[in-house]
């Protein structure tokens, strides 16, 4: 196992260095983008501007083949300002259809994480179930992968292909069964395998559908029992876009479906001297719908400005497990509010009305309601450069 | 860090003024700085005027760049038009067609943001014909 | 697992070669950068026009985004051509 991942990392490797060699360009190139948002909820309670963060990405062109890529983000969480490194990671480009990336990397697992769940490209101030923190699959994965796009005909295709530390199993009593996806270390010699495959069936691009698959065969710490339960990962997702000219209006739809199947385990009951064990069917799932409109071809300036929005989503999480869906506001997990046992399945509505006022900076006021959550309005001002 | 509803209000008022504002600000400049082109240019001569052949090929250029932005009947309402400040110009309207070929010229080689420059994309040929397409959209609008 | 991932070492490989071989069709391999830069950017986001950034900073861009959104080499190549203001 080790002999071969070191041997393709040694082949890829050797290929790349020889294309730097090639390469007679040399100049260094930065360029230090990122982005910021300010959010302010209201609910029958209270009215908060909670949430603030800031991002600086850092692209560095070292040459026409090497590329680096790195994200730091600083964010308002409770009480105090967080700062952490979101990304960091190396790109050799291979050839023309091959790039080979190593480090801490947004994997293309689905396509709402890490593009249209991003800053501008969200039309939305939130995420929806299932696919904001706590949800299912990593945000970040450490590790490295090939990926690419080619054209076929009037289609094309890209690809990404990956091997991480994957995801940590958690068998403490209030989260037995869930992961922590974003570990900085790894736990045990496995690795994780996934993917995504993106198709363009359409010449002008429209419309890209995508599927993604992760498998992780062991998930815990080598030495533990629960060793080897593996977890599998699947996704698929679409995005299409369309100009309709009766209405002058541009329309955006996209979608996700995201699956978990985690293996069965007896995970450990604290304080119990019975020898009581909790098991359930770990499976999950969770996806969203969502539609834009935007009057593009209006001849007001501020009409064409406004895009108005409709996402739903929900999230399936395991019957008996611990846990369940996680409020992203209240950072807590949502209940019943008779028997205090967290709900296995939530879904949450939004609408949102929307202002550009550049292609990269827009007002997004939303209304939410969500199973089990009071019903909320958000003002959001977000900012990409 | 908690606010009473009025004072939220406020600030949520603000922000979207305050934004509009600055969108608005930006249109308008860029709209100043329309037209800016140096004088005697509206007398320079189009050396394709009147060749049918050359709207022709005009048109296939016009179909393969123009049309992202200004639409493929030049209303500016090409499938990109949306994140630009400013709508594209409608070349079936009175503001380019009221324009002479010189003009016209000059603004397709230098273009002023958000309209790109085409000094080295187009050859001069290929923009004197791209000019004679541009006056067959003439009141085109409906 | 050791069988899964020569294969799939192997699977790319291949492909990569097969992948060098294919190509688009005439229509679409004579897009413009213009036409390029329309179609892909707005897939996911307005499409920035080419003052929004320096001519340095497109060649940056172009790559970032051929990795995010899996845009194609020649794509790529031609839409951040357009944006600087290049044939």
């Amino acid at each position: 196992m080790k002999k071969t991942l070191l041997l393709i990392f040694l082949l890829t490797s050797i290929c790349s260095l020889r294309m730097l060699a090639q390469d007679e360009s040399g100049a260094t190139k930065l360029l230090v983008g990122g982005h910021t948002q300010i959010t302010a909820v209201m609910d029958t309670g209270r009215a908060n501007i909670g949430s603030a963060n800031f991002s600086a990405i850092f692209l560095y062109q070292l040459s026409d083949k090497l590329f680096v890529e790195s994200e730091i983000e600083i964010e308002s969480t409770g009480d105090a300002a967080e700062f952490g490194l979101e990304h960091a990671n190396v790109v050799w480009m291979v050839c023309r259809n091959v790039a080979f990336h190593a480090g801490r990397f947004v994997p293309h697992f689905g396509m709402y994480r890490g593009r249209l769940g991003e800053g501008f490209m969200n039309r939305f101030p939130t995420h929806p179930v299932g696919s904001g923190d706590g949800g299912i699959g990593a945000m970040v994965e450490t590790g490295f992968g090939l990926q690419g796009g080619f054209a076929a005909g009037y289609s094309k295709f890209n690809y990404d292909l990956w091997l991480s530390d994957g995801p940590h199993l958690d068998v403490s009593a209030e989260n037995a069964g869930q992961f922590d996806y974003e570990a900085f270390n790894d736990n045990n010699k496995n690795k994780a395998l996934g993917g995504r495959i993106g198709f363009l069936p359409f010449s002008n691009s429209c419309l890209e559908l995508g599927f993604s698959y992760e498998n992780a065969a062991k998930t815990e710490d080598q030495y533990s029992l629960a060793k080897s339960v593996g977890v599998r990962m699947l996704a698929i997702d679409a995005n299409f876009y369309h100009k309709i000219d009766f209405l002058k209006s541009t329309l955006r739809i996209n979608g996700e479906y995201k699956q978990q199947d985690v293996d069965k385990y007896d995970y450990p009951v604290p304080d119990d001297t019975t020898g009581a064990t909790l098991s359930f069917n770990n499976s999950s799932n969770a996806y969203y719908a969502m539609a834009s409109i935007r009057p593009t071809g209006s001849e007001n300036a501020i009409v064409r400005n406004f895009e108005l929005a409709f996402r739903y989503s929900q999230y399936t999480t395991p019957i008996g497990a611990p846990w369940g869906a996680h409020d992203q506001i209240a950072d807590a997990i949502i209940v019943d509010p008779v028997t205090n046992i967290p709900l296995s399945k939530v879904s949450q509505t939004t609408i949102a009305l929307d202002y550009w006022l550049k292609w990269n900076c827009l007002i997004k006021l939303a209304y939410q309601t969500e199973t089990n959550v009071s019903n909320k309005v958000f003002l959001q001002l977000y900012y990409g450069f | 860090m908690f606010l009473i509803k009025k004072q939220f209000q406020f600030l949520a008022f603000f922000i979207l003024i305050s934004g509009a504002a600055i969108a608005q600000k930006e249109t308008a400049e860029a709209h100043k700085a329309r037209w800016k082109e140096p004088a005697g240019i509206e007398n320079v001569k189009n050396p394709f005027a009147g060749v049918a052949a050359a709207s022709d090929s005009g048109k296939i250029t016009y179909m393969k760049i123009c049309s992202v932005c200004h639409g493929t009947s030049g209303k500016g309402d090409g499938v990109a038009a949306a994140g630009l400040t400013i709508k594209p110009a409608d070349h079936t309207g009175s503001l380019v067609q009221g324009a002479t070929d010189g003009q016209l010229f000059w603004e397709i080689t230098n273009g002023h943001a958000p309209m790109p420059t085409y000094k080295s994309i187009l050859t001069d040929k290929q923009r004197w014909q791209l000019i004679c397409f541009i006056r067959t959209l003439k009141g085109k609008s409906k | 697992m050791k069988k899964v991932i020569i294969l799939i070492a192997i699977i790319i490989s291949g492909s990569a070669m097969l992948l060098s071989s294919c190509a688009p069709v005439q229509k679409i391999a004579e897009k413009t950068g213009a036409q390029l830069w329309g179609e892909n950017c707005n897939r996911c986001h307005s499409a920035p026009s080419q003052d929004q950034y320096s001519k340095d900073h497109w060649i940056i861009i172009g790559t970032h985004m051929q990795l995010k959104a899996g845009i194609t080499h020649d794509e790529e190549t031609k839409i951040v051509a357009f944006l600087r203001g290049e044939q």
